[in-house]
């Protein structure tokens, strides 16, 4: 197999105005403008997101337990996620709590979920960066151009492995997207035995592959010097920002159910909060430019896009769960979360890990993690105990469901009446969470890398990796439109006018 | 038909059995449902059903593949994930065609579909609502340049969940408000910072550095063929996977061997039949006093969920997803749209279950305050009915009263 392209050839131009459209995926569901000043240097950049559905208005009205299917279709990559906060809220407003059983149901059923998604992302979206480099050709960066480089043996067990973790959420869920399986204090049904071990065989894969992964990332990654020094490098994917993630009552790495944890930039905690005090320290700023949100901690305030102690912009990742975790409960994924935060104490990073680029690798520890809790999960007795309804359940009231989507905190929050009809209804979801430190990290990182009017497909293409690393999911973050990161980036003069158009074909 | 056939062949059943044999009447209960409808098939299917073709898809002859785009609109990106969800297939997609545009997947970019000739996308397949003017430019633009297309998932045949925002009666302008300034995570920060005036998204801002713009939202959501002209249809939140690829092969089919395609309008993956004669679960048509949602019943698991009390949709849904939904216990709630015999979903299916209130020659007369009483327990009955299918149904939005 061929090296990575990290670095192609720039190119200078004179024409008065450059347009570029580079982003593979289509225009319109995710935009970056880049503003030059008069010596050809970045003046500044903006990370729109151009799309709203409005989902918390025309919630109002509806159901309370139809919410986790109508909330699935926020975004049908992580619609586990959202089902699963949604249920979680709905269990609130009917003043219950899973039964033993069917917390364990949805628990298996969530972890599943993730692999999912991280494989996902990680092979589908984030692997042809590093498989292919930042500078290849547009044409083979993508999941078929790492199919060819890895070789059709891995890219085949990347999709068996995937289709596994589907199917044990369909088995559970009905559909792995759009599952149905939530109510008010339980699920639909019971997990029969015969499912129990087919279940079983699928997770004993996962936690095998998701070890290759691993081994894959260390492979190409950090295998790799150049990719080793962009990673830490201070100037481009890099800012110091708070962290939040739920935990544990140990303060380990949670996805499902607890409290949820921030730290600051010296690793402190700064607050840990019960999910149903989340508005009296997170609140959501809105600017023009964007239909996305950007919350921020409402305790440190709102200074718009900029990183430090002063700003109240977070971040809520892979990388932020393991900056707020202090440990991990499974012993795989805990050999690799200390192999981790040894690597960066090596290279001297004292206090949380904020290299951009380092949530990839937080993710396949977290995909381990996942994989090791779902088999656990459907090892454990609770996982066929036949009792997964409370009953004797009546609606009225609040409703606060938070889980960790594997994009950041997912917060959901309804009110009902007593004939379960939602009257009130807000949602801070994951990708949003991210959307003002994704605005600094692009900023920050076409700072670094576009000087002069000297720009490339490949410098472009490491703008998106920014955000890439964050895996934005516009769909969710807007409650609007699918996907990963579909975009249009432009540069502009600092008169407004637009640079030429470079084409990355 | 479907659910009607079996019913009335049922009650006929029942008759028989009591006038021959009275003490046998439980016997033949074991309903031969499905051998019913399918004896009595009086018409062509409506649909492609979806059949397994194995793991593999034709691959292209030598002298060149033909062009695919996928495209989504307003849509969650799970019709993109059920096209993954083809596994192994996926990858021998790329063998047989061009994949001029997939935004999840792979490169492509409007521009270069705009450059294309016209009628050079043998499909394109459309996902998604329409929502914006952005969404409405790229479907009238790939419909331009393809031969087929491709009516893909719930919320492109139907306007699907997006298209509850339907319901919204001040459309555009009341859910912007509500989003940006009424949900309490906003309400503090408008509060806070701007009191004066909000700070609410615009179509285009002046920043420091110029000016940024922003795609025009529409007050309605509609379904694909209410914007442009549609070939054919794949149903579905999220379709099953078989249909794809079976939609793919018949379009290999076409463009490598000439072979006809289906007529036109033609629904791909579904059966000519409604959910309940694929669903699992024995029916026994029992009157229905109480209204019931699942968390209410420790669910019999064999047994059909509306003699269980639990509306379910599936009378006067179009078959083809399997029961997905229903074997694990949760009510069919019409994601693949309205059945052949049926016009329009909602009322179909709301007359349907009305039906089986006890109002029927044999049923002991039910006073207005009985029919009160039962349909009072359902709640939210238009979000219900029309979960999925609210832009073409005949309701199509709420207004304001005496407005609009």
């Amino acid at each position: 197999m061929a090296g990575p392209i990290i670095w192609d050839e720039k190119q200078k131009t004179d024409k008065k105005r450059i347009e570029v459209d580079p982003i593979t995926r289509l225009e319109g569901h995710g935009k970056i403008e880049i503003f030059l000043d008069d010596n050809g240097n970045v003046k500044n950049a903006y990370w729109q997101v151009p799309e709203l559905r409005g989902f918390e208005k025309f919630c109002i009205g509806r159901r309370v337990t139809e919410m986790n299917q109508i909330t699935a279709r926020l975004c049908g990559v992580c619609p586990g996620a959202h089902h699963m906060a949604a249920t979680k809220a709905t269990d609130g407003c009917y003043n219950t709590k899973p039964t033993e059983a069917a917390f364990t149901i949805r628990d298996a059923f969530y972890h599943a979920h993730y692999v999912h998604s991280h494989i996902a992302h990680f092979y589908a979206l984030a692997s042809a960066d590093f498989v292919c480099g930042p500078g290849a050709p547009a044409a083979q960066r993508n999941v078929l151009g790492v199919v060819a480089a890895v070789g059709l043996e891995l890219g085949g067990a990347v999709l068996a492995t995937r289709a596994k973790a589907q199917k044990i959420q369909a088995m559970i869920g009905g559909k792995a997207t759009h599952p149905v399986m939530g109510v008010p204090g339980g699920v639909t049904k019971p997990i029969s035995r015969e499912e129990q071990k087919e279940m079983e065989a699928m997770a004993k894969d996962m936690v095998a592959f998701s070890q290759t992964s691993m081994k894959v990332l260390k492979d190409v990654v950090l295998g790799n010097k150049d990719y080793v020094d962009i990673i830490a490098n201070p100037d481009l994917y890099y800012n110091e920002t708070y962290h939040m993630g739920m935990v544990n009552d140990k303060n380990q790495l949670e996805f499902h159910d607890g409290p949820v944890r921030v730290v600051d930039q010296k690793g402190k905690e700064f607050v840990k909060y019960e999910p149903y005090d989340y508005l009296d320290h997170v609140s959501e700023a809105s600017e023009e430019w964007s239909y996305e949100k950007f919350p921020y901690l409402k305790n440190v305030g709102y200074k718009g896009m900029t990183a430090g102690p002063e700003s109240g912009l977070y971040r809520a990742s892979p990388l932020s769960r393991l900056n707020v975790a202090e440990s991990i409960s499974t012993p795989l994924a805990q050999a690799e979360f200390e192999y981790y935060h040894g690597f960066f104490k090596d290279l001297g990073v004292e206090g949380p890990i904020q290299h951009t680029l380092a949530t990839h690798w937080a993710r396949i520890i977290e995909m381990i993690y996942a994989a090791e809790k779902c088999l656990a999960d459907i090892q454990s007795d609770k996982f066929l105990d036949q009792n997964v309804k409370q009953h004797d359940v009546m609606p009225g009231g609040r409703g606060v469901g938070i889980v960790e989507a594997p994009r950041g905190t997912l917060t959901h929050d309804y009110t009902c009446d007593e004939n379960g009809i939602v009257t009130a209804c807000n949602m801070i979801v994951g990708t949003t969470n991210n959307n003002g430190p994704i605005n600094c990290d692009v900023a920050k990182v076409a700072k670094g890398l576009i000087h002069n009017f000297e720009v490339s497909p490949g410098l472009l293409n490491m703008v998106e990796m920014a955000f890439r690393a964050y895996d934005p999911c516009n769909s969710c973050a807007t409650h609007s439109l699918p996907g990963q990161m579909p975009m249009t980036a432009e540069i502009r003069y600092a008169d407004g006018s637009l640079l030429e158009k470079v084409t990355r074909n | 038909m479907g659910w009607w056939a079996d019913r009335k062949k049922k009650k006929e059943e029942q008759k028989a059995a009591q006038a021959v044999a009275p003490a046998k009447t439980a016997a033949p209960a074991k309903a031969t449902v499905c051998e019913a409808a399918e004896c009595s098939a009086d018409k062509e299917p409506v649909g492609l059903a979806a059949a397994d073709l194995g793991p593999l898809l034709p691959g292209a002859p030598p002298n060149g593949k033909f062009n695919l785009a996928v495209y989504w609109a307003a849509g969650c990106g799970g019709c993109d994930v059920s096209l993954l969800d083809t596994n192994e297939r996926v990858l021998t997609i790329a063998d047989m065609a061009n994949i001029v545009m997939w935004p999840i997947a792979v490169d492509g970019k409007e521009k270069d579909i705009a450059a294309m000739e016209d009628g050079s996308i043998t499909v394109s397949l459309i996902n998604g609502a329409v929502r914006n003017s952005e969404n409405e430019h790229m479907v009238k633009l790939l419909r331009k340049k393809s031969l087929i297309v491709v009516s893909y998932g719930t919320c492109a045949c139907f306007g699907g969940t997006p298209a509850l925002a339907n319901l919204v009666p001040g459309g555009k302008d009341e859910i912007l408000d509500y989003v940006y300034t009424k949900v309490p995570s906003s309400a503090a920060f408008q509060s806070k910072y701007n009191s004066a005036k909000p700070k609410i998204p615009q179509t285009s801002t002046t920043v420091p550095e110029g000016e940024l713009t922003l795609p025009v939202l529409y007050d309605n959501v509609y379904a694909l063929d209410q914007v442009i002209d549609v070939d054919y249809y794949i149903p579905g939140c999220p379709p099953m996977q078989e249909s794809i690829s079976h939609l793919l092969k018949a379009v290999a089919d076409f463009a490598y061997n000439g072979v006809a395609l289906p007529p036109k309008g033609t629904m791909v993956g579904v059966t000519s039949k409604t959910l309940c004669e694929e669903c699992p679960r024995k029916k026994e048509y029992k009157r229905i006093t109480e209204v019931k949602e699942p968390y209410q019943v420790d669910t019999n698991n064999d047994k059909c969920l509306v003699d269980q009390g639990i509306i379910c949709l599936g009378a006067a849904t179009m078959g083809g997803c399997g029961a997905r939904c229903t074997k694990v216990g949760q009510p069919c709630r019409g994601c693949y749209g309205p059945s052949p015999e049926v016009q329009e979903l909602g009322s179909s299916a709301f007359t349907a279950i009305a039906s089986l209130f006890p109002v029927i020659d044999e049923d002991p007369i039910m006073g207005e305050d009985k029919v009160d009483d039962i349909m009072s327990q359902i709640k939210d009955p238009l979000g219900y009915f029309y979960a999925f299918s609210m832009s073409k149904s005949l309701i199509k939005r709420s207004v304001k009263e005496g407005g609009q």
